[in-house]
């Protein structure tokens, strides 16, 4: 099978950097740096001391070099004390109240990354909260979605306006203890979204968030948090972008989930941050810890992720399945071209009967890429009747790349019915004939195999997010077949 | 590494009794093998579950146990092995500690079948040249401890073009006599020439009485267009600790068909490892495990694909009763060259009771592109619509129970070849489910 070989290693489409005066803290982490954070943020005492507590324990971890070693990703030692730990837009001291003060350079990025914040109202019930770097600049559709008790606005705006919720919430899936990037960021975590829909409300307009990382050397550490109050559904978007550099640049995020009785969350992400260039040179660390609780009877958390980006993904949307009748849901595409590499899956924990979970994750390897599947299903000895379906398929596209997967399955109860299929296969000649014999164009055969292979995970997410997502995987792979 | 404890010094001196009284035989090779390992088996000590290989089966009651190589001045008795001996198939036999009764001792023709021991001393060329070449102890604790001190055990060599007329059976009835707490390490090493054929079964066999414990390595090498047939049938005492690995190294157009069938044991831990290195070797390996009252067993497999036009196919099987816990992991590896690869795996398993309880890890590892490989597992329990037609036909539900259970496990017994074991060995499995 020849290819055009023009298209070999796509230069990375959205590779710019916004030149806006940066609020920085010096690079280097010590308390007095977590203090400084949380004092530019005016926060209250409760969540310095938290902040510190999570600190403290990160300071043990890194000294009892506790840094994860397991995944099956290769990078050197990160210097923890070289990373710029906060950086704010210049705040021009009152937050912009409205698009005109908006930074206009600003607004140019996001017409440049195509984020129609101009005409948002347009575009089809899509409320955007843009983090710029680490500060929310705009967030839209309020008062509509107010008017519904709808809370969604950035982390730093819910803890001054809605302390008592986020301080029920914080930590309580993802503890600070959890694990070595998980106690980084509530360490430092500079800002993010927080969403609450109460009892029984249906939220009308999909949520999303669009993450940026700008400003060289800066770490972004962002924390979400979403409650769904009994009988709420919401669906929630998150997309990113990031500028070409050199450095690596390290992000280590956290989502959390809560899914009260009978809540349901959908929670999908396309993320296309800067892979790296042909060598393997610069690009994302995506160290990303992301769970979901689905505290309540019959609840329901689902997790859609396209990972087309970063050099290094490392990355594991979890669900704990604690109500009865509750169900976990999984789907992921992961793309690795060029010099990237992922270690991503998922873990259903099983803790309450009857739950049901659902894993379907599609690797897709190109050029020296290495993609590893890494999931658990795990049923504890009172979860009767659990129940989970895995299916894990990788696709090798070229030989120099590698498809890996590490499924762990752990039954104490012998009610539960546990299936886990997994296969590795490259796209066939056969197909590929089949297709040229109907007068296709080879990559046009090879994007229709792809967009195929990928069909059970992109048709979970939402409209336009389907779109962009298969536009995506076109760019990220344009090329890498022959 | 952990702190070494009065443990391992056990080892150290039953290490220096051994190197004294064997000291002369087999040569310099020989005794820097067994140096060499024993300076790993310090260097790494007893795995612990923090070690991923290790994760789900903790071996701490192994190295707590004060375990003693036993004694091979012949003081230690032999114990009756075995119901797999009593059924009356044909074959040549060597039975471990001792020389091998019947057909024992070198045969002419083109065939050794004999104690390792006699080969080493007649200083075959072939022994020196597989023995510990293939089953790597470098980061493995217990068959660094074998490759220290292994002593008793089988060598089996087919010259090229050789088919032997009956299988070869190695028995090893697990060390035991008046002393408890014995340990033995059995090696055995097979060399099937290019386009010979070999059966071979090698079984495991102990009493309930004493504590006691096999660390058994047995090293296969197949040479062009050679086939192999092995059964690796294991049957130990309550007490009784097994740890074992099989290593195959496969050349071109070999084939190996594995089934081993493990029941027993209060922790066993089977590892068969292939390497496909040569085009066109094709691997099978079949496994049954069947586990009751607080039994642990541990399955591992690792099939590596490392040359092209390779074919591996794996399907194991567990029933898993009372509070018994059983751990599966096979390994898929596909090495950047071995193109056109095909491989598929499978471990399926039933859990009969509430408090039984599987870990189960599949693993692909692919660097090739042009490759189909698949696996798959499943957990549950007996179907309730299988169970309700049975019952509609009027059997009782306890007979339709086990009907379904024999029928599961039965999907791995039917793949022996020799009738005879085959008999034996499924009513032995039988009888032992419905314990």
């Amino acid at each position: 099978m020849e290819l055009d070989n023009e298209l070999v290693g796509s230069e990375y489409k959205y590779g710019f950097v916004t030149e806006i005066e940066a609020d920085h803290v010096p690079p280097g982490l010590s308390e007095d740096v977590v203090r400084l954070i949380s004092e530019k943020k005016g926060e209250p005492e409760w969540l310095l001391d938290w902040r510190l507590k999570a600190y403290r324990y990160w300071v043990k971890l890194e000294k009892s070099e506790a840094e994860p070693k397991w995944a099956n990703v290769r990078y050197p030692a990160i210097d923890y004390q070289s990373i710029i730990y906060y950086s704010a837009p210049k705040a021009k001291k009152d937050a912009p109240k409205s698009l005109d003060e908006v930074d206009p350079e600003l607004l140019a990025t996001y017409e440049k990354l195509g984020i129609p914040l101009n005409e948002r109202e347009a575009l089809a019930g899509v409320a955007v909260d843009a983090v710029f770097d680490s500060v929310s600049v705009a967030t839209t559709f309020k008062d509509k979605l107010a008017d519904m008790g709808i809370i969604f606005c950035s982390f730093s705006e819910a803890v001054r306006e809605h302390p008592e919720l986020v301080r029920q919430y914080l930590g309580s899936v993802v503890p600070y203890s959890d694990n070595f990037f998980a106690s980084l960021n509530s360490a430092v975590f500079s800002d993010g979204s927080f969403c609450y829909i109460p009892k029984g409300v249906r939220c009308p307009m999909e949520l999303s968030t669009y993450f940026r990382i700008n400003a060289a050397q800066t770490g972004q550490f962002e924390r979400t948090l979403i409650v769904a109050d009994e009988g709420s559904h919401v669906s929630y978007l998150e997309g990113c972008t990031a500028p070409m550099r050199d450095e690596n640049q390290l992000h280590a995020a956290v989502v959390e989930l809560v899914a009260l009785d009978d809540a349901q969350i959908k929670y999908s992400t396309v993320q296309n941050w800067y892979p790296g260039d042909k060598d393997g040179k610069g690009g994302i660390y995506n160290f990303v810890t992301k769970r979901g609780k689905c505290a309540g009877r019959n609840s329901k958390i689902s997790w859609t992720q396209v990972e087309t980006g970063s050099a290094i993904t490392w990355k594991y949307p979890s669900c704990i399945l604690q109500g009865d009748g509750s169900i976990g849901e999984f789907y992921s595409v992961a793309v690795t071209n060029n010099r990237q590499q992922a270690d991503t899956g998922t873990k259903m924990i099983h803790m309450g009967r009857n739950t049901r979970s659902t894993i379907i994750s599609k690797g897709i390897s190109a050029g020296h890429g290495q993609n590893s599947y890494r999931g658990l299903v795990k049923v504890l000895k009172g979860a009767d009747n659990a129940r989970n379906y895995s299916q894990c398929d990788s696709l090798l596209m070229g030989s120099e790349c590698g498809a890996h997967t590490f499924p762990y399955l752990e039954v104490k109860n012998n009610s539960a019915h546990i299936e886990h299929e997994a296969s590795t296969s490259k796209i066939g000649e056969d197909q590929i004939f089949y297709c040229r014999q109907r007068g296709i164009k080879e990559e046009d055969a090879v994007g229709m195999i792809v967009n195929g292979f990928c069909r059970e995970v992109f048709r979970e997410l939402p409209m336009e997010f389907a779109v962009e997502a298969q536009k995506l995987l076109g760019v990220s792979l344009e090329g890498s077949v022959g | 590494m952990m702190e070494r404890g009065a443990e391992e010094q056990g080892y150290l001196e039953d290490f220096e009794k051994l190197t004294a009284r064997v000291s002369s035989n087999g040569g310099a090779w020989l005794a820097d093998l067994r140096n060499r390992a024993m300076k790993r088996f310090r260097a790494l000590g007893f795995p612990s579950t923090r070690d991923e290989e290790w994760k789900y089966t903790s071996v701490e009651a192994v190295r707590k146990a004060p375990l003693r190589i036993a004694d091979s001045s012949g003081a230690d008795t032999v114990r009756s092995p075995a119901p797999f001996a009593a059924a009356g198939w044909d074959r040549y036999e060597l039975a471990f500690p001792g020389t091998g009764n019947g057909a024992g001792g070198a045969r002419s023709d083109g065939v050794f079948i004999g104690p390792l021991a006699d080969a080493v001393d007649a200083r075959l060329p072939w022994v020196e040249s597989h023995l510990a070449r293939h089953a790597d102890y470098e980061d493995h604790a217990f068959r660094a401890l074998n490759t220290a001190f292994m002593e008793d055990g089988a060598a089996v060599r087919l010259d090229p073009g050789r088919t032997l007329d009956k299988p070869v059976h190695l028995a090893f009835p697990a060390p035991s006599g008046e002393a408890r707490n014995r340990i033995a390490h059995p090696r055995t090493l097979v060399v099937v020439g290019a386009g010979s054929r070999l059966t071979l079964v090698e079984t495991y066999t102990g009493s309930d009485a004493d504590t006691c414990c096999t660390n058994a390595v047995t090293e296969i090498v197949l040479e062009e267009d050679a086939v192999l047939d092995h059964y690796r049938l294991l049957r130990q005492g309550e007490k009784a600790f097994h740890i074992g690995t099989v290593q195959v190294y496969q050349a071109r157009n070999s084939r190996y068909r594995s089934h081993s069938v493990t029941s027993g044991g209060a922790i066993t831990r089977v590892e068969i490892n292939a390497r496909l290195d040569g085009e066109g070797a094709d691997c099978q390996l079949q496994g049954l495990y069947v586990a009751g009252g607080r039994q642990h067993v541990d399955s591992r497999t690792v099939i590596e694909h490392a040359k092209p036009h390779g074919t591996s196919r794996e399907l194991y099987k567990g029933v898993l009763n009372d509070r018994a816990r059983a751990v599966f992991n096979g390994k898929i590896v596909v090495h950047e060259e071995a193109q056109k690869t095909d491989a598929r795996q499978s471990n399926k398993n039933l859990i009969l009771s509430r408090d039984a309880e599987i870990d189960s890890k599949p693993q692909l590892e692919i660097l090739a592109d042009d490759v189909r490989c698949s696996h798959g597992t499943t957990i549950g329990q007996l179907e309730e619509d299988e169970l309700f037609y049975l019952r509609s036909r009027g059997l009782d539900p306890a007979v339709a129970r086990k009907l379904l259970v024999h029928g599961f496990a039965s999907e791995i017994l039917d793949g022996i070849a020799i009738e005879l074991l085959k008999d034996g060995l499924t009513a032995q499995v039988f009888s032992e489910l419905e314990a």
